[in-house]
């Protein structure tokens, strides 16, 4: 067998690795079979959620046999759950794609490389304004970047926007509404240090179950006596397996959050229990429209919401609407407030998150060990990617935004880019490009890493003429999405490739490839430099730098450019690195400074910003704004929010008001439609439906009914049930003591089924500040069929 | 009153039912005692036929276990009724856990099918083929104690799979009266990673 340069390195610097350990020549060499030779592990972050598990990955013979927890990272400390242990066999499902395909005469024909970049850069040139990218939380960083780089500096366009939109949106307009600055002070450490735990809307024991468990097992390993010490508090509108453990389940009527949280505020003023010292240093009043509020103002606006008016609106109690004001008032308390869709997918998304945390700066309780509240987030790269590089329709890398003169010229400097290429104008956001690209606006669409034909609201409208369009898609596996495309390209997937993933918590963690990728298919960054450069040669004029050369050329060391676009260059020199440098030197500004990419190889991740100290030690930061944590709060501040636009320092409490849903059940549609995800499968399913165990253990999807309704309406387990709305219907079984237990007049459906889409009934209002679609409410009715 | 007289009844009912489907029967294996174990032909069979066995239950070696029995509903106080002790219930051996601390133990153990019955799962076509248990544990010479081929993160009580109750009987310990496993048995070198040696490996 021909052993390639690559596998060469890899032999020798793994014995070399091993003699330098001095460990014991390869187990086998006295007695029995041991240990299967050649099997060596790599360290990677997960491929799922924004928890960003360390994970071991096991490779034996160019493929990978196993995973396990990495023991050594901060984050997870060896545990992870069931979709982490398979995710080495998402590589491996029969239907892999594993060669371009164009659409010729309605069918998928498989075409060569040359073929398919030579048509996308004919497609992209003839149209180029007219041209989008739709991207994911799930892009690595440098693959995030290329695309952002190609798109608003060579195209001059800034239809980017990442499915981040449709998880995290109102997460960032929060951060950056409240605090000025994107991204949570608090880390995973909270977890072990608070005495109470409040989940807004959240099943953190099936989505982010490593944490939970981080929680749980902390609390039960303590004695009873302590235990009883440690409250979880759930506030949700369906009962999970979260809920289960809780010590209280307060249950509300969907959308009424935005009282409870304002009733909580109104019970720490009208009760004298708030941090005085703290508000006074640290925060000021604004009103809805941005006027100016005082403090007697501010509590003027929240007379509306006593607890005894709450309780009527909201169906909690008064006496637990108090026990969550006392427990805010307690000065001892350390509260931490988690929260994930159920707050951000809401046509208030926005306002949710500023008043989660004007609950939490009322009560200074935030910025403190224990204490702080902290926004979870869905995809692993959700931060790294989407919000830190900035691959949204109105952002540059960095917390910079194209509207703002100074850093478009940043970007324009750094890159060589010709002056004023970066077009000022935002770009479409997600569901306005979906509309555009359904009304012809946009002529064109790159789709990556993402499934947007399973996965988008309210699909019947949305996805509407997609077929139409010259859609590329880069995907791993058929998927709604590829179905629809002119281009299918087969990519590289995980530990297939390099890459970098930004978590919740600000850790960026970095990863080497482990194996190839199966076939032709190719990482989704060289996808985007070989359309570049094809156009480059071509003669589009964006694609050129001030000096004439390629805009995204790739140099080594020496400042020699190398031929990236070749696969055989590409796939033998690190171009994440590269990438990764240089876009380092765009977190400076906003003080999100992530480690070099050398650091980060030697590191299980390190949380930002990560700054070198006198002894020339890389130091991350566990609490962001935090004196002697964080090394750009100022001498003698204690507690510096110095994101604040006003440049006070000070984190804004807004006066945010109860506002009813879009769309609630009537006469008509008499039912709350919830959707959301279970344990075993990720988003659309398309990588863990693959995976035999997972399949088997969860394979369809279904409908959750309260046994109440379902006695009612003469519904029992395992019957048909056609789910309709205003915009289209479905069937599925029956679930009625399933995962969860609606309340009553709700139902849920679990979005994961690829063959039943709930997206056809889901409505597409979303939140204007922050345009996230609300998935968690809309009115349906059902209709038992025979 | 009268209802208090259900609750044994019931939890007997609860138990049996956990119990019924286990793939392990206990008293096909209690019969092999180490004069058994004498003839290495015979061991080498039964080895080969446990390794099978155990590795139905996992994607890959060193994988949590799936859950061999129906798992509804599932919750951790239901799962430590049979798998808090070891024991035999009902003439199945069901294993103590090795974390009792930890309790969200789906986790990371799957149920082997859907909880809900009215929907089938298809078959998943994948060219996965995971990790395989090794045939014996990797040791320097013949006569010095075996080191331990898997990490002992979260499987620290030894005891849990190699007791003398075990039910795999390749897997029991031919001496249980020594309890201080870790004096004589050490982990194998590959199967604690550290950072230093996944740094060492090439950068493409």
């Amino acid at each position: 067998m021909k052993t390639s340069r690559r596998d060469f390195i890899r032999q020798s610097a793994h014995l070399a690795a091993m003699a330098a350990l001095g460990a014991a020549l390869p187990a086998g060499a006295a007695g029995g079979v041991p240990l299967p030779d050649g099997l060596h592990w790599q360290k990677a972050p997960c491929r799922f959620c924004g928890t960003g598990c360390g994970v071991m990955v096991g490779v034996k013979g160019g493929r990978v046999v196993a995973v396990q927890g990495d023991p050594d990272c901060g984050v997870n400390k060896g545990l992870l759950c069931v979709k982490g242990y398979y995710a080495g066999a998402i590589l491996y499902g029969k239907d892999r794609l594993t060669h371009p395909m164009i659409r010729k005469d309605g069918k998928h024909v498989k075409a060569t490389w040359e073929e398919a970049i030579e048509l996308i850069a004919d497609n992209v040139m003839k149209d180029s304004d007219r041209f989008s990218i739709y991207g994911s939380g799930q892009w690595t960083v440098p693959e995030g970047y290329i695309n952002l780089k190609f798109i608003k500096a060579g195209l001059s366009n800034n239809h980017l926007d990442p499915n981040a939109r449709l998880c995290m949106a109102s997460a960032v307009v929060g951060f950056i509404t409240t605090f000025g600055v994107d991204e949570p002070s608090g880390c995973y450490e909270d977890l072990d240090e608070c005495d109470t735990v409040i989940t807004w809307g959240n099943n953190w024991a099936e989505m982010h179950p490593v944490l939970f468990s981080r929680f749980m097992d902390r609390k039960r390993s303590l004695p009873k006596y302590q235990q009883s010490e440690i409250t979880y508090i759930d506030m949700g509108t369906r009962k999970t397996r979260s809920s289960s453990a809780a010590n209280y389940y307060l249950e509300f009527v969907p959308q009424t959050d935005l009282a409870i949280a304002n009733c909580i505020c109104y019970q720490l003023i009208e009760n004298d229990t708030y941090d005085k010292e703290f508000v006074a240093q640290h925060t000021r009043f604004k009103a809805n429209d941005g006027a100016d509020l005082t403090i007697e103002e501010f509590k003027g606006f929240l007379d509306d919401y006593t607890p005894e008016k709450v309780a009527e609106l909201s169906g909690i109690s008064v006496g637990h609407l108090k026990m969550l004001g006392e427990i805010f008032g307690d000065p001892k308390r350390k509260v931490l407030s988690l929260w994930c869709m159920g707050v951000n997918q809401h046509t208030r998304g926005t306002w949710m998150n500023n008043l989660i945390y004007n609950v939490h700066l009322l009560a200074g309780k935030i910025a403190k060990p224990g204490s702080t509240p902290f926004s979870l987030t869905g995809q692993p790269s959700a931060c790294g990617t989407a919000r830190e590089v900035g691959t949204l329709a109105h952002a540059l890398p960095g917390g910079r935004v194209v509207k703002n003169e100074e850093h478009r010229k940043d970007c324009e400097d750094l890159w060589n880019a010709v002056p004023g290429c970066i077009n000022p104008k935002p770009g479409f956001h997600t569901v306005r490009m979906f509309e555009g690209l359904a009304a012809g606006e946009l002529t064109s669409m790159w789709v990556q890493v993402t499934n947007p034909a399973h996965s988008m609201p309210h699909l019947h409208k949305n996805l509407a003429n997609a077929e139409d369009r010259f859609l590329v898609v880069s995907d791993v596996y058929p998927t709604a999405t590829t179905r629809l495309a002119k281009v299918v390209l087969p990519s590289a997937l995980w530990v297939e490739k390099n890459g970098i993933f930004g978590n919740s918590e600000r850790r960026t963690q970095q990863w080497f490839k482990a194996v190839d990728p199966p076939g032709e298919a190719r990482d989704d960054l060289w996808q985007v430099l070989a359309v570049a450069h094809r156009m480059y040669k071509k003669g589009f004029k964006g694609l050129r730098d001030r000096d004439g050369n390629f805009l995204l050329a790739i140099r080594d060391e020496n400042g020699k450019e190398i031929e990236a676009w070749k696969w055989e260059v590409f796939k033998d020199f690190n171009v994440d690195r590269v990438l990764f440098e240089e876009y380092r030197k765009l977190t400076f500004k906003k003080h999100k400074d992530v480690a070099p990419y050398d650091v980060l190889v030697e590191h299980h991740g390190l949380r930002w910003p990560v700054v070198q100290d006198d002894q020339g030690v890389w130091r991350e930061t566990t609490r962001r704004f935090v004196e002697h944590e964080d090394p750009y709060v100022e001498e003698g501040k204690g507690i510096q929010f110095y994101g604040a636009k006003a440049g006070d320092d000070r984190a804004i409490l807004w006066a945010r008001p109860y506002e009813a849903p879009p769309e609630v059940p009537d006469k008509d549609y008499p039912l709350w439609l919830c959707t959301g995800r279970v344990l075993e499968h990720w988003h659309t399913g398309t990588m863990t439906q693959r995976v035999k165990e997972l399949h088997n253990a969860m394979p369809r999807a279904y409908v959750e009914f309260h046994p109440i309704d379902a006695r009612e309406m003469g519904i029992q387990d395992g019957d048909k049930i056609r789910i309709q709305s205003r915009r289209g219907s479905i069937v599925l079984p029956a679930w009625v003591r399933g995962r969860g237990l609606p309340q009553r007049g709700m139902i849920f459906v679990p979005f994961f089924d690829e063959t039943k889409l709930i997206n056809e009934v889901t409505l597409d209002a979303y939140c204007p500040m922050s345009k996230e679609p609300d998935y968690k409410k809309c009115a349906v009715r059902v209709e038992k069929l025979a | 009153m009268r209802y208090l007289a259900l609750i044994p009844l019931l939890c007997a009912g609860a138990v049996t039912f956990c119990v019924t489907t286990s793939l392990v029967d206990a008293k096909s294996t209690q019969d092999i005692t180490p004069s058994a174990q004498a003839n290495t032909a015979d061991s080498d069979t039964i080895a080969t036929a446990e390794r099978a066995a155990r590795a139905t239950h996992r994607a890959f070696y060193t994988a949590p276990p799936i859950v061999p029995h129906d798992l509804y509903p599932a919750s951790a106080s239901n799962c430590l009724v049979c798998h808090s002790k070891k024991g035999t219930y009902f003439g199945k051996i069901s294993p103590r856990t090795p974390h009792p601390q930890l309790t969200n133990c789906t986790q990371c153990h799957l149920p082997s099918k859907p909880a809900f019955v009215y929907v089938e799962a298809d078959l998943v076509e994948t060219s996965w083929k995971g990790l395989e248990t090794p045939t014996a544990a990797p040791r320097a010479n013949r006569v010095i104690p075996p080191t331990m081929p898997h990490r002992k993160f979260m499987r620290e009580d030894c005891q849990s799979c190699h007791s003398y109750q075990s039910p795999y009987t390749s897997m029991r310990t031919p001496h249980p009266q020594r309890m201080n496993c870790a004096q004589c048995h050490v982990p194998a070198a590959d199967t604690e990673f550290t950072i230093e040696k996944a740094r060492k490996l090439p950068v493409r």
